[in-house]
């Protein structure tokens, strides 16, 4: 059905496939799977026209295609239903199926009784009840992702590619979706399962890719393939020297976190932070552990919580109240929700002193640039000139300059999400020494990543989030745990 | 030399070059050549002391209605109810002291008013998380349409209300030289010198420059340990304080309260805040650039009137110079990115 061989990808210097070689046999459904960041996506975009590719081959139905646009590979046979539903809310499911192919009648306008009859026939085809007159925004999720699934059938689609169909489904809909699934392939067509859930891909497909780093690791049919085997696919042999040695000591538990709720996203988080150690947080996207710590300070209205630091209950209402007891939470989202990006580096350092470095309630500048210089010095922060706009450094840069700005405010609780997303390598070693350096002064440091190397290179201990819920909590003082321990209780 | 001294060095040459890439630095120079410009083809009535004292007097309403909607525009947000709240202030203030209400509780009732209204504006904006132009925009209606209710649409006089109050925005201070008064009315002074003070603090004061972060990054406002809730309707509560100045200047001025004061006046207050430097989408903005900004508004229109041009060529004037000003800040953007 589909052959591609070769494919590379660069973006700007960074290579994102490496020569991957990825092949989908008619009737079959083929899962792709890898950690975040191993190049599915980019994949699945070069194969379906949404993205072109450096180098390789596609050969589709046996013919060699460059699909140059979405349109290009959905006319050849080849849809793809994304994980952000493209939907359009106010229009009938029929009108979406058809949209911009609407069926008119004789006077140009819309033949409302034949798209729906068209409708009801591929909805019967794929043994769903789904009235093709609603407004497609009054589905609930699991049918909008099935409207998807129509709409790329009414393209004749002989390959679908689905990009985590089943990550905001609840169990029913999650069970209706594999209906369809195997009503399809059993009328011949092709589909490409993209998940993160390995019980849902050993439930459904014929064969398992992995990927990882952008390389091809193998393919491998489902029914000889165990879980184990494909974890370590996915995970690989990651090298862990790299990272900064591992405490010294761990003394008395400085901060506890009770029974942490936030609607829909978090249950029932309970955990200690101990004086000396860093703590990591692991799980998969989408697992609550962004969720979680933002609940922590109260981001985000949490239904429950109750905190000790230093053996002294606190409330930590807001992040306002959280910062002045301590409780500093640095954001995995840096250019929005991290630096002031028109700002100067003196402007951001200072965001959450400017009550301490002032005079008479007004601004002092000659202490903010003061501390400014102090972190730039310590930092390494380039270009060393205070008057820098945040926006004209680097990502490395900028990374340091929101540590800097958290540090500014004297944390006793520091909590990083995702400290080097997006960082050179240079940049990623300084800030994990930071990290250690700071744990080691007794500031309680709780490190979230979705790279399984750093938060195993960086902690003492993990929590492994999954479905909002602390799964596992594992203990890596000796730097002993493995990527597969990790993975597996973070994979349901 | 160690990197301080290398910092401070680079800082200072720096600061040349700030100077020269700041909205400040462009608007004194494009105000001066306009004053040079109507100066040579107007000497006799452009020059003349009374020409300056109308031109500022005129343009008092504007610069604090300006400020006002330069302190929301800082905090991203935006207040197209400032003219309707101006003329809702100014009425019931006229109508105590008509009814013989003393003038202070009247003053008092006006800035009630005017904050209730910036109260409900901040509010609907930071806590129902409403677009703030659609919030004012029904404000700005309900507040003009409110007025005129209570006032039927005619002119509300005070003739039983002290006379001070009715004399003393007109009232002028000044000093002789030779046989010339140079005066300078009360309402100007005011104007002057609120916006000074208050130039002062919003440059320096803490709490006002918390703004600026809220307005630059709502959500790195709220992690840095902004109360940015509070923040954010504190804005639109200074921004009443200034409308209920204006109508307290208005009212005494013309010795009447009207229902039709202000009409348009947040455009043009929009329009002088954006070409001094603030912008809709926040962070920016500065009391001195919004000054320049109406000083050149208002220079403009008194060119057309002095230079017997089509005074409705002023309309359009104002808004090519919206256009050129945005225009420049989007092709600075650009070049910067690229």
């Amino acid at each position: 059905m589909l052959k591609a061989t070769g494919i590379t990808k660069s973006f700007h210097t960074n290579m994102v496939l490496h020569g991957v070689d990825f092949d989908v046999l008619p009737g079959e459904v083929h899962a792709l799977i890898g950690e975040n960041g191993a190049g599915k996506s980019t994949l699945v975009n070069i194969l379906s026209g949404n993205l072109s590719r450096d180098t390789g081959t596609v050969l589709f139905d046996g013919q060699e295609v460059d699909f140059a646009h979405p349109l290009d590979a959905m006319r050849a046979g080849v849809s793809v239903v994304h994980q952000e539903l493209s939907l359009v809310p106010n229009a009938s499911v029929a009108e979406n199926i058809y949209l911009r192919r609407e069926k008119t009648n004789a006077f140009g306008l819309n033949d409302w009784p034949a798209m729906f009859k068209a409708a009801t026939e591929i909805f019967q085809r794929m043994g769903v009840d789904i009235d093709p007159r609603a407004l497609a925004g009054s589905l609930s999720v699991g049918m909008q992702q099935l409207v998807e699934v129509a709409k790329a059938i009414a393209l004749n689609a002989k390959l679908i590619f689905m990009d985590e169909p089943t990550s905001s489904l609840s169990e029913k809909e999650i069970q209706e979706l594999y209906g369809v699934v195997n009503d399809l392939k059993a009328q011949g067509l092709s589909i490409v399962f993209i998940s993160h859930k390995l019980t849902e891909l050993f439930a459904i497909s014929d064969r398992i890719t992995v990927l990882r780093d952008g390389k091809l690791v193998g393919t491998r049919p489902t029914k000889q393939a165990s879980p184990e085997e494909i974890i370590s696919m996915m995970v690989g042999r990651h090298l862990n020297d790299l990272y900064p040695p591992r405490a010294k000591s761990i003394g008395e538990v400085i901060f506890k976190c009770r029974d942490l709720s936030l609607f829909g996203a978090v249950k029932d988080v309970s955990f200690d932070l101990r004086r000396g150690e860093i703590l990591g947080i692991a799980g998969l996207i989408g697992s609550g552990r962004t969720e979680a710590m933002r609940a922590l300070i109260n981001a985000d209205r949490r239904l429950s919580g109750t905190f000790e630091l230093n053996g002294q209950a606190v409330t930590l209402d807001d992040p306002a109240d959280a910062m002045e007891k301590g409780v500093i939470y640095v954001s995995e989202d840096r250019k929005s929700q991290g630096v002031f990006l028109d700002y100067d580096m003196v402007r951001n350092i200072g965001a959450s002193t400017l009550d301490r470095q002032s005079r008479a309630g007004m601004e002092n500048r000659k202490s903010m640039r003061q501390s400014a210089l102090k972190f730039i010095r310590e930092m390494d922060i380039r270009p060393a000139r205070p008057g820098t706009r945040v926006v004209d450094l680097s990502g490395g840069n900028q990374q340091k300059v929101l540590l800097a700005k958290a540090l500014n405010a004297r944390p006793k609780v520091l909590i990083v999400d995702e400290p080097t997303r997006g960082v050179d390598v240079g940049a990623k070693s300084l800030i994990h020494k930071q990290l250690r350096r700071l744990a080691d002064e007794g500031i309680g440091v709780i490190v979230v990543s979705s790279e399984l190397p750093e938060v195993l290179g960086m902690s003492d201990r993990l929590l492994v989030f999954r479905n909002g819920t602390v799964a596992s909590q594992l203990d890596n003082n000796d730097g002993s745990l493995t990527p597969e321990s990790v993975m597996a209780s973070a994979v349901d | 030399m160690t990197i301080t001294e290398r910092t401070i060095e680079a800082d200072q040459t720096a600061l040349v070059s700030r100077l020269v890439s700041s909205r400040q630095f462009w608007l004194i120079l494009i105000n001066l050549a306009v004053i040079c410009t109507l100066g040579a083809l107007r000497p006799d009535s452009f020059l003349s002391w009374i020409n300056f004292k109308a031109v500022l007097s005129l343009m008092s309403y504007d610069v604090l209605l300006a400020v006002a909607m330069t302190t929301v525009l800082i905090v991203r947000g935006l207040d197209l109810s400032v003219g309707s709240v101006l003329a809702l202030s100014s009425v019931v203030m006229a109508m105590l002291l008509r009814d013989g209400y003393p003038v202070f509780p009247s003053l008092l009732a006006g800035l009630a008013i005017a904050l209730l209204c910036g109260f409900i504006n901040g509010l609907l904006v930071v806590k129902a998380g409403i677009l703030p132009f659609l919030v004012t925009l029904g404000m700005m209606s309900a507040a003009r349409g409110f007025a005129t209710v209570l006032t039927t649409g005619q002119y509300v006089s005070f003739p039983q209300a002290p006379r001070w109050f009715s004399r003393f925005a007109r009232q002028e201070f000044g000093f002789h030289i030779g046989d010339m008064f140079y005066g300078i009315p009360a309402l100007l002074l005011i104007t002057l010198g609120v916006t000074l003070v208050y130039g002062l603090l919003l440059a320096n004061w803490v709490p006002l420059r918390r703004m600026f972060y809220l307005g630059e990054s709502p959500e790195a406002a709220k992690l840095s340990g902004m109360r940015t809730a509070r923040l954010g309707i504190s804005a639109y509560l200074i921004s009443a304080i200034f409308v209920w100045i204006a109508a307290v200047l208005m009212t005494s001025a013309n010795k009447i309260g009207y229902a039709n004061y202000g009409i348009s006046a947040e455009l043009r207050a929009l329009a002088a805040a954006v070409i001094g430097g603030a912008s809709l989408a926040g962070g920016s903005g500065s009391i001195l650039g919004t000054f320049l900004g109406v000083l050149l508004l208002a220079l403009i229109g008194n060119g057309f009137v002095l230079l017997n041009g089509n005074p409705n060529w002023q309309q359009a004037t104002i808004g090519a110079v919206l256009i050129i000003a945005v225009g420049v800040d989007a092709l600075r953007t650009f070049r910067a990115r690229s």
